[in-house]
């Protein structure tokens, strides 16, 4: 019995040094590892928009990290998930830096039920980002960072500001419609083409206009377009279509009335 | 006569307490060494550990109080009991404070939950050893408690 119980101590002792080793060891490694995201850059296309992060690991602890998983969720305020993306890397050896690209993509298709409330009203986006990983095959570990994306509206408040019109004959008339803006996005300008089609009561095309909008980030346009319209066919009620064309998005009709 | 004795018994009462007393004081600064150094190492975590803190803190000092009984009553059948007792201790507190081994903090608006139930399964086994080590030298101490008498008489 003696010489059991001396080989239990031994065995107990020596397991225990191991196992306060690993602790150690994992925690001075977990300190000496290095997850960040870098800079984003952001890719718009016609059918979506992709904001690429460079994804920096930096192994210099003892152990290797792996199944890492990193998962990012866009939902609106609503909590409709908007876009879900997700990065794999099985194996960051140890003392190894590993650069990988983390892609968010965000299909313009899935968010064109509330497009239009996107371009007129801000509102904020719920960014969700996990990141899993196993320390040293063993210890899995996970973080959740959560935070509110603030959402300007590009067209906050588009109104049309006065419709007037002068005739120099009868059948020639200036219809002369001015209109204001708030670009509230801190993400993007406003810079592109906006067409103007005026119909009058009986649902007739009486003219087409065009300007050009230039709103900076968080600024504020007005603009004034003149319409040459047919002056016989023009009511003192009507509608107006407004179409906007720029590098990231194409919208419209939108339809004011006048009058 | 009887001074003499009683000085006696006082002398061999020290003699034997000091070496166990000596014993316990370096066992208990080894431990709280382990503990700096544990908390040193996670210095660069900053305050994400500072919830866990008073459930260390307990730990360490229920540990140290277990290390100075245990000593101090070695040569007795309650060195043993201490030894086994300080075993279920670990497993119990470790599972209780720790719920089940999934540890959760939070820095600013980070979740972070580190998942150490592998490793806390092999800290309850190892702690169940030192519990039947406690129990088995426990038995071998009666054991041999009981030859003794049986050759004096």
């Amino acid at each position: 019995m003696k010489q059991t119980l001396r080989a239990l101590g031994w065995a107990t002792t020596i397991f225990w040094i191991f196992l306060i080793a690993f602790a150690g060891t994992c925690v001075y490694s977990a300190a000496n590892t290095r997850i960040k995201l870098g800079e984003p850059q952001v890719f718009p296309s016609e059918t979506a928009i992709t904001i690429s992060f460079p994804l920096f690991i930096n192994n210099s602890g003892y152990y290797d990290i792996s199944d890492l998983n990193v998962t990012t969720l866009l939902e609106d305020i609503d909590g409709v998930c908007v876009s879900k993306s997700t990065t794999i890397i099985t194996l960051v050896p140890k003392g190894r830096n590993i650069v990988k690209t983390h892609n968010i993509t965000i299909n313009l298709n899935d968010i064109a039920y509330n497009f239009y409330y996107y371009l007129f009203n801000d509102t904020e986006f719920n960014l969700q980002q996990h990141f899993k990983l196993k320390f040293a095959r063993v210890i899995p570990f996970h973080a959740l960072a959560n935070m509110k994306i603030p959402w300007g509206a590009p067209l906050y408040n588009f109104s049309v500001k006065q419709v007037s019109y002068q005739c120099s004959y009868l059948t020639n008339c200036t219809v002369t419609v001015s209109f204001a803006f708030e670009n509230h996005s801190p993400y993007f300008d406003v810079i592109g083409k906006l067409r103007l089609e005026i119909y009058n009561s009986n649902g007739e095309q009486i003219g087409i206009g065009e300007t050009t909008a230039d709103a900076p980030s968080h600024s504020s346009f007005e603009g004034t377009v003149d319409i040459v319209v047919d002056g016989e066919k023009f009511t003192a009620q009507g509608e107006i279509f407004f179409y906007f064309e720029t590098p990231l998005f194409n919208f419209g009709p939108l339809v004011i009335p006048y009058g | 006569m009887a001074e003499d004795k009683k000085e006696t018994e006082k002398n061999r009462f020290w003699r034997n307490m000091v070496p166990k007393i000596i014993r316990a004081a370096l066992k208990s600064a080894i431990i709280m060494l382990l503990y700096f150094l544990f908390f040193m190492l996670l210095n660069p975590f900053g305050n994400s550990f500072l919830g866990y803190q008073l459930v260390f803190d307990v730990f360490v000092a229920t540990y140290i109080a277990f290390i100075i009984l245990i000593e101090l009553s070695s040569g007795t059948i309650f060195h043993y009991a201490f030894i086994a007792t300080r075993a279920l201790f670990s497993v119990l507190y470790v599972i209780l404070a720790f719920d089940g081994g999934v540890i959760a903090t939070n820095i600013e608006n980070i979740q972070f939950t580190i998942d150490l139930r592998y490793f806390m399964s092999i800290f309850i086994l190892l702690s169940l050893l030192s519990f039947v080590k406690g129990l088995l030298q426990a038995i071998k101490f009666l054991i041999d408690k009981e030859e003794r008498l049986f050759s004096q008489l």
